[in-house]
């Protein structure tokens, strides 16, 4: 499984990434950006299978990269790990395309959860 | 140990293993910093009849040291850095928290981090309680305020 992490705190970038080699996935590749912006370039560059992203970034957020992706088809799969967790958002993510929301704080077992549900899809 | 106390330090003991990897040693007792020097985060869990707040703290060379295990990094960090690590290991002590006492408190709300000076303030009728830890070679203050007393 190839994956983006975008997150711009480097702190939760490395947390993901620690939670989902912990999970001990097979042939996972992990990858960051740090906005929006550079995870565009990097899906236009490179092809990964599911994105992990926080809803709040500066420069474009988790909504209009959502959006973008979907539109541009650059991923299959797009989750969210965010303190953003209201309905709103979660109704709006999920009709956009998301296929979860992770609500922070996260365990490594709703994460494991999310991507089972992937793999399962 | 404070059942509170207990509760959070099992949640350190996640943040240990899960994200910065190294082992962690509760101090029950041990000797408490509480200088103004002293830097870290504090965040709040609300439920209905549930008022908490749980700190991590340390002085600056520990809030560098954390960070940089957390983030992977040597270098010093700068200070953006260091609370933003500070914030979302709190905040994974708060999730442990919120695991722990999710049968009794489903609708527990966990809030965002908030940096703070020195020791945690209770309010209201919270009742502090708090002890020293190591992270690996680096200590650090854990701490929580709390109402009511017992947990579950």
């Amino acid at each position: 499984m190839k994956l983006l992490i975008v997150d711009d705190s480097k702190a939760m970038r490395m947390i993901v990434t620690r939670a989902l080699r912990q999970l001990g996935l097979e042939d996972l590749t992990v990858d960051e950006a740090v906005d929006g912006i550079e995870a565009l370039e990097k899906l236009r560059a490179i092809p990964y299978e599911v994105v992990l992203a926080d809803w709040n970034m500066p420069r474009l957020n988790g909504f209009e990269l959502l959006k973008t992706i979907k539109a541009e088809s650059l991923a299959p799969h797009v989750g969210f790990i965010t303190s953003e967790a209201t309905a709103d958002i979660k109704q709006l993510a999920l009709a956009q395309g998301a296929d979860f929301l992770i609500v922070k704080p996260f365990t490594a077992d709703s994460l494991k959860d999310a991507l089972r549900h992937l793999a399962s899809t | 140990m404070d059942p509170w106390l207990q509760i959070v330090s099992e949640s350190a003991h996640d943040l240990a293993v899960t994200a910065l990897e190294c082992e962690i040693v509760v101090e029950e007792g041990g000797e408490y910093a509480t200088t103004r020097e002293t830097l870290g985060c504090a965040i709040a869990l609300e439920a209905t009849g549930l008022h908490l707040q749980i700190g991590l703290t340390s002085d600056w060379i520990g809030c560098q040291a954390l960070a940089q295990t957390l983030i992977g990094e040597a270098a010093e960090l700068p200070t953006n850095d260091v609370l933003d690590a500070l914030g979302e290991m709190t905040n994974i002590v708060a999730g442990g928290v919120k695991k722990r006492v999710a049968l009794k408190y489903p609708a527990i709300r966990v809030g965002l981090p908030s940096v703070i000076k020195g020791s945690l303030k209770p309010v209201g009728n919270q009742t502090l309680a708090r002890a020293r830890v190591r992270f690996g070679a680096i200590s650090a203050n854990l701490m929580v305020a709390y109402e009511p007393v017992q947990p579950c």
